[in-house]
């Protein structure tokens, strides 16, 4: 039995952690944690995000479009990890070696 | 302080879902190809992709939003709860039809619904002339917690 979990935490008016798992038979095969915040024209724009898309788990780093900046490969890291580092570092994430944490 | 807001996914709710997922993409083949080519443009449409193929597996959806500032009580006015209390049992296709089914004026209707919208506490759709509006919470709960999460 799969089980999806989806989660939003608003941690600002703009900006947002938007949380997946998929879980099967209780099991974790896919996550995506995506740090994301609201550009000039009210869009929601990803900034970090960790995901374990090919069974790789690794951290993404987006510009202001979106764009991809950087990808790296990192540590697998649970959800609360996750949400304790960028609720501590947000404002810092961009410049954080966040591969090699 | 934080504030869960927590959606409760009936097996309607997630046909809706599946519905919507294939209208934006056209089927999960598709969207399946799609994230093969363009994965780091598209993030979300990674996930739309995980989600769908649980679902359509027969997976059991659970959701929730959490409101961690205490701004959002400035969202959530007397007026606004009970817009949402109202959708929970209505499937209103405009706003003017909420306006008259609540006796309330149209421009504070709207003013709520975009509030509400913004907070993404609402969905709405448009399809031809109407505006689909609906909850995108189930219950509330406010909890008083130490060192965040």
């Amino acid at each position: 039995m799969n089980e999806v979990f989806r989660q939003t935490i608003f941690i600002h008016r703009d900006e947002k952690i938007v949380l997946l798992e998929i879980l099967e038979e209780g099991k974790l095969k896919y996550f995506a944690y995506t740090y994301v915040a609201r550009e000039r024209h009210g869009n929601w724009m990803p900034v970090v995000r960790w995901d374990n898309f090919e069974n790789i788990p690794h951290v993404e780093k987006y510009d202001e479009n979106g764009g991809l900046i950087e990808r790296m490969e990192t540590e697998h890291k649970t959800r609360n990890e996750i949400i304790q580092l960028i609720t501590t570092f947000r404002k810092n994430l961009l410049a954080m070696n966040l591969g090699g944490m | 302080m934080q504030i869960e807001l927590k959606k409760e996914y009936s097996q309607k709710d997630v046909a809706k879902l599946t519905q919507d997922l294939a209208e934006k993409y056209g089927s999960l083949e598709r969207l399946e190809q799609s994230i093969e080519l363009s994965k780091c443009t598209k993030p979300f449409a990674v996930d739309d992709f995980f989600v769908w193929k649980a679902l359509t597996e027969g997976g059991k959806l659970t959701e929730s939003t959490v409101i961690t500032y205490t701004e959002v009580f400035n969202i959530l006015t007397q007026r606004r709860v009970e817009l949402l209390e109202y959708l929970q049992t209505r499937n209103p296709v405009s706003i003017r039809q909420i306006a008259e089914e609540l006796g309330r004026d149209y421009k504070n209707v709207y003013d709520d619904i975009s509030a509400l919208e913004d907070a993404e506490l609402v969905v709405t759709k448009k399809k031809g002339r109407n505006v689909y509006i609906t909850s995108a919470v189930s219950s509330i709960m406010i909890s008083f917690q130490k060192g965040g999460f």
